[in-house]
This record gives C-alpha cells, sequence and structure tokens, in this order.
C-alpha cells in the first residue's frame, strides 16, 4: 500500500465545502497522523491546516471500489502475521473458559 | 479473523453484563469476541439493520468513540493505577504466556463499563513494526509498539495483571486517541463514532 493509493480514497461531498466542520473519513485521519510529510503536507501545521491543503489538491477523488480495495491490501499484511493466530488460539481457550465460546 | 459479540438464547448469568434484544437472541457486547472464523460455528442470519445499529452504537459507547474519534473530540482523565479493575487506556501484561512472551494489551473500554460488568475489552500490542493499516495504531511514544485494534476483545478482570501496569510504558493521550480512531476504522464504526 502506498500513500498515493490510500489518496485515492473516496471523501464526502460535504468536505469540499468547510473546513472548520468537516466529516474526514477515519482512513484519512489516520493518514493524517501517520503519514504527513509523504503528503507533502506542512510540517507542524494544524489538523485544520493539513485539511485545507488536502482539499486544495484535490486528493480525496476516487471511488467508493478502490477504497475497499486499497483497505483489502492493507489488512492483508495483518493476516501474514503469524503471532495473530498464536495469541487468538490462547484467547479462545479463554473465551470457552467463560462460557463465551 | 473476525470480531463479534456473541448471542444467547438464554440471558441467565448475565446480570451484570448489558444485552441487547435482537430477534436472533440477546447479543452480550461486553463480551466482544475476536477468533478465526471456524470457531464462529452455526450461522444464525443476519441481524436485523435496526439492532444492528443499537449494537454499534453501544460499542462505540463502551469504547468511548464518540468521545475521542472526532476532529474535536476530547480525552477522559485517566484514572491512577493501580486500580481495583482494569482501568480504561492502561496497557497491563494478560497471559498465559505465548512462545515464552507474555502479552500486552491496551484497555479501550470505559471504567464504568470495567467495573460494572467484570470484563474489560482490550487491544492487543505487538513490537512487530512492521504492520500498517488503517486499523493499526503506532505508539511510538510509549514503548515503540503498535496496538492491532483488529485483535480486540473481552476479557474477565483475572486475566489481567493488574500490577503490571505501574511497571509498563503507559500510552499517551494522542496515542488513545489514534487507537480509537483505528477501532472505528477496524470495526467499521464510523456512524456511531460520529465521523463518517
Amino acid at each position: 500500500m502506498t500513500v498515493a493509493e490510500l489518496l485515492e480514497l473516496e471523501v464526502p461531498p460535504t468536505a469540499h465545502t468547510a473546513t472548520v466542520s468537516v466529516p474526514v473519513p477515519a482512513d484519512i485521519l489516520w493518514l493524517l497522523d501517520e503519514h504527513p510529510a509523504e503528503l507533502g503536507l506542512p510540517s507542524g501545521a494544524s489538523r485544520r491546516k493539513q485539511l485545507a491543503a488536502l482539499l486544495e489538491k484535490g486528493a480525496w477523488a476516487g471511488a467508493a471500489e478502490r477504497r475497499q480495495e486499497a483497505r483489502e491490501r492493507y489488512y492483508a499484511g495483518l493476516a501474514a502475521d503469524e503471532e495473530r493466530a498464536a495469541v487468538a488460539a490462547v484467547v479462545g481457550a479463554e473465551l470457552a473458559e467463560d462460557g463465551i465460546l | 479473523m473476525f470480531v463479534g459479540v456473541p448471542v444467547f438464547e438464554d440471558p441467565d448469568g448475565r446480570a451484570r453484563l448489558p444485552l441487547l434484544a435482537t430477534d436472533l437472541g440477546w447479543a452480550s457486547p461486553a463480551e466482544l469476541i475476536w477468533q478465526p472464523l471456524v470457531a464462529l460455528g452455526a450461522d444464525g442470519g443476519p441481524v436485523a439493520s435496526e439492532h444492528l445499529t443499537l449494537l454499534e452504537d453501544r460499542l462505540a459507547e463502551m469504547l468511548l468513540l464518540p468521545e475521542l474519534v472526532p476532529p474535536a473530540g476530547v480525552v477522559p482523565a485517566r484514572q491512577h493505577l493501580p486500580g481495583r479493575f482494569p482501568l480504561w487506556g492502561r496497557t497491563y501484561y494478560s497471559g498465559p504466556a505465548i512462545g515464552g512472551q507474555v502479552k500486552r494489551w491496551v484497555v479501550v473500554s470505559h471504567d464504568v463499563h470495567n467495573e460494572a460488568t467484570g470484563r474489560s475489552i482490550c487491544v492487543r500490542t505487538t513490537s512487530n513494526l512492521s504492520l500498517q493499516a488503517p486499523g493499526i495504531s503506532p505508539l511510538v511514544e510509549s514503548g515503540g509498539a503498535v496496538a492491532v485494534c483488529p485483535d480486540v476483545v473481552s476479557k474477565g478482570h483475572e486475566r489481567y495483571d493488574l500490577a503490571s501496569a505501574a511497571g509498563l510504558p503507559q500510552s499517551t493521550s494522542l496515542e488513545l486517541r489514534k487507537i480509537a480512531r483505528c477501532l472505528a476504522n477496524a470495526l467499521a464504526l464510523h456512524r456511531a463514532a460520529g465521523i463518517t
């Protein structure tokens, strides 16, 4: 997954009309938190300025299908984490002991 | 893997837990499950959309998402350690060990829920920094790990080593907001969290 791919994520139309109270997709917020430099945004800028800069770039244009594909590629990396299955087995035993599973 | 809530035909023995009546039975969001798909068992069919909406709202409330996730969100104050039960925003060891290593979990359910139900919802952390996704939150300032928010589960209080939190690096307020955002992503609770 590249930042360029994430920038193809969908954004609601209202985001183009305001920079104060913008309904921002949660994955865009994650991107702003973790990869602001790669977005070419001013360093140390406020969240509001970051969003305004992104909107100015028109960077959020894209289809919902592409957004879904991007997510799937990201989570494929998680699925390959071997530790995950081992921990899940322990958790499963705990849930069974508690009468939940 | 999947994250879900169990549905029981009989609510007996769950008096302390918040239950929601659905067309399939009593849903128990406080007993959140994270397991491989094969553990799911019989398919009871889809839950009615109005019940699903209520479940999403209840889960988001338990996880403080409406407070933490929106851009203008707030971070509640955290209680002082050690506490009598697992506290929101705190990291604990929770065994048993896997490959000789006991894992650290961050508690993400709020304290009123934790105290009242005897269970707390927590997120797995790992030192595997290669993991990256909108559902995974780096914990740079609190020990160089990541919180894997798709791996969120409910644990009884006896599963936590309560004394361990005092000796572990604890997440900053900013990191807790990021974890909440990643939970909204991982659980698709955007609407219930107050964002798109």
